[in-house]
């Protein structure tokens, strides 16, 4: 069963006297179970789509349907407010911010959200104790939010947004604020209570790294709309649209070294081609077979491999020299071969 | 020690501690209208401030047509300026309590006064708390009285109390202008028995007091507000 149904939804804002669309024209489904990424630049609208969920942003048009009930049709809020607030408690949400409540207690910051739980205050407690030690902080229970370190509040903010038993928690780039280590730490717990809860996550980020430790499936969003999405292996390794082939690969981090190679200028003859693969299709150099079978010589410019999820991933940057058709032929290769080559023009590559 | 005090404070001496011109008399009336003035106006005060930030535009219950006439209300009464409004507001007083004079018919126009000024920085106060806080208890469920209480009031309570400090020294202030005209308290003793009578002791000795009286609700003020702030380490 799908757990979020966004059906062409669009939210347009008023500012000044014109109207920005922040999001066009969005259809997407999440599946249980799904930990689903989507990533894209600020600005793309991501925050602004995920915030229909759970109604925090009123869609200008569309159909929002969560858990099974249906929140917006075309446009048209169809829940009362009342009914709105306890589809909200079964919708967690973590922010960039934590936004805890700072002048009251972890424990109470937790105990916030059961406030209308059938639990009698005893329970309550219990339960707040219970969901602090599923994030490994009991013994911080009764400091206040601005005693403890950055990752410690994302994580009382994971504990307050489990309280009601949600089936859906949205990360609203939880981990943007947070250092490296600390990102890796919140990605795994949110990976625990995936795997150990079943919880299905939408996980909002512009980090790709995030996406690629956790997410199951991935939707790229650009200036509003949703450019591509589909399983996380098959985006990533065979990218359709430009933008996403820039998320993939670690392509930032391969330009930068490329760009440090002050290479000299291309013949003719000769491309840069940036190969992403999937490592465990792969028993034999397709680099040699490259050279065997098609004639070209492939120079290694960048090589690394990262793990999607379990999975590990190569990426290749290398300069195919060879004339236009064994150019050609290679590339024909390559696709046959399930690698997918992405052109990395030589502008981008030498800045003299 | 009295005959310095008599040799160099005649006046002040003779005013005596209890009585009707005493000093006690008139230090209790003043923290009375004081108390009460600043309890009623309080509460309205406060119940303006939430009104105002819930319905304004952008609220948690926008609401314009409500959000314009408190927005009027406030800022109309907080342009009359306080001696106007007392003899202004006088056959409100009299409605209310039947009587337009003494210490318990200007605690009207003091409530009057000081209210629409708590209720704009109340306003403030609730307005520096942070949205995504507000969106974090939205997300959670939370009714609109939660929000008004475990959200905005509770977070805002260390500034709430810096605010009402402020306030509450405004309006001795204000008690002072009142017993001007005859309400009785420290102003009343400044001005009546003092500066009308060319006693400047009199005068000097009841600035002194209330000065003492504003330094004291300062430090107290302070103290609660440091204690209740734990938005830092």
């Amino acid at each position: 069963m799908s757990l979020v149904e966004l059906a062409n939804v669009s939210v347009d804002f008023n500012q000044k006297g014109e109207t920005v669309q922040a999001v066009h024209d969005v259809s997407l489904k999440v599946e249980s179970g799904d930990v689903y990424g989507i990533v894209g630049y600020s600005g793309a609208g991501k925050s602004t789509l995920v915030r229909t969920v759970n109604l925090l942003q009123r869609p200008t048009a569309g159909s929002v349907k969560v858990n099974g009930q249906q929140l917006i049709k075309d446009g048209e809020q169809v829940i009362s407010h009342g009914a709105l607030q306890l589809a909200r408690r079964k919708i967690g949400m973590i922010f960039q911010g934590f936004n805890l409540l700072n002048e009251t207690s972890v424990l109470e910051n937790v105990a916030f959200a059961l406030k209308h739980s059938k639990l009698s205050e005893d329970e309550i407690e219990a339960k707040s104790r219970k969901l602090l030690s599923l994030v490994e902080l009991a013994d911080k229970a009764d400091f206040y939010p601005a005693q403890l370190s950055g990752g410690q509040q994302q994580r009382v903010a994971i504990a307050r947004a489990l309280a009601n038993d949600p089936n859906i928690l949205i990360s609203d780039e939880a981990t943007s604020a947070l250092d490296p280590q600390t990102t890796q730490q919140i990605l795994q717990l949110l990976q625990k209570l995936n795997r150990e809860l079943g919880l299905t996550i939408i996980l909002i980020t512009h980090e790709m790294a995030a996406v690629k430790a956790i997410a199951t499936k991935i939707a790229v969003m650009k200036n509003g709309r949703l450019i591509e999405h589909g399983r996380l292996t098959d985006v990533y390794l065979h990218p359709k649209q430009s933008l996403t082939k820039q998320f993939v690969g670690g392509s930032l981090a391969a330009m930068k070294v490329l760009n440090q190679l002050h290479l000299a200028k291309l013949a003719p003859d000769e491309a840069i081609y940036q190969l992403v693969y999937n490592m465990s299709n792969v028993t034999h150099s397709i680099i040699i077979d490259l050279y065997r079978e098609v004639g070209v010589v492939a120079s290694m410019l960048y090589g690394n491999v990262e793990l999607l999820g379990d999975q590990p991933v190569g990426t290749l940057m290398v300069l195919l020299k060879g004339d236009a058709a064994k150019q050609k032929a290679a590339l024909a290769f390559l696709a046959a071969h399930r690698v997918t080559a992405t052109l990395v023009p030589e502008s981008e590559v030498n800045h003299a | 020690m009295l005959s310095f005090l008599n040799h160099y404070l005649p006046n002040v001496i003779q005013l005596g501690w209890t009585g009707d011109t005493g000093w006690g008399t008139s230090l209790v009336q003043t923290l009375y209208m004081t108390f009460w003035s600043a309890l009623f106006g309080g509460i309205l005060g406060i119940i303006f401030g939430v009104l105002l930030v819930v319905t304004k535009p952008g609220g948690i219950n926008q609401n314009r047509y409500w959000f314009n006439l408190i927005d009027k209300v406030v800022s109309v009464l907080r342009a009359i300026p306080f001696i106007i409004l007392l003899a202004f507001i006088s056959p409100l007083t009299m409605l209310i309590l039947h009587t337009q004079i003494g210490l318990n018919a200007i605690l009207v126009p003091l409530t009057l006064g000081i209210f629409p000024f708590y209720a704009r920085q109340v306003e403030v106060a609730l307005e520096s708390v942070d949205k995504g806080k507000i969106e974090a208890a939205q997300s959670l469920g939370a009714t609109t009285w939660d929000i008004i209480f475990s959200v905005y009031l509770r977070e805002a309570r260390a500034e709430l109390v810096r605010i009402s400090t402020v306030t509450i020294i405004s309006l001795i202030g204000l008690t002072a202008m009142a017993g001007a005209i005859g309400a009785g308290g420290l102003g009343n003793t400044a001005i009546s028995y003092g500066y009308n009578r060319y006693n400047t002791d009199v005068t000097v000795v009841a600035t002194l007091l209330v000065i003492i009286l504003i330094l004291i609700v300062q430090v107290i003020g302070d103290h609660f507000a440091n204690g209740l702030n734990h938005q830092h380490r």
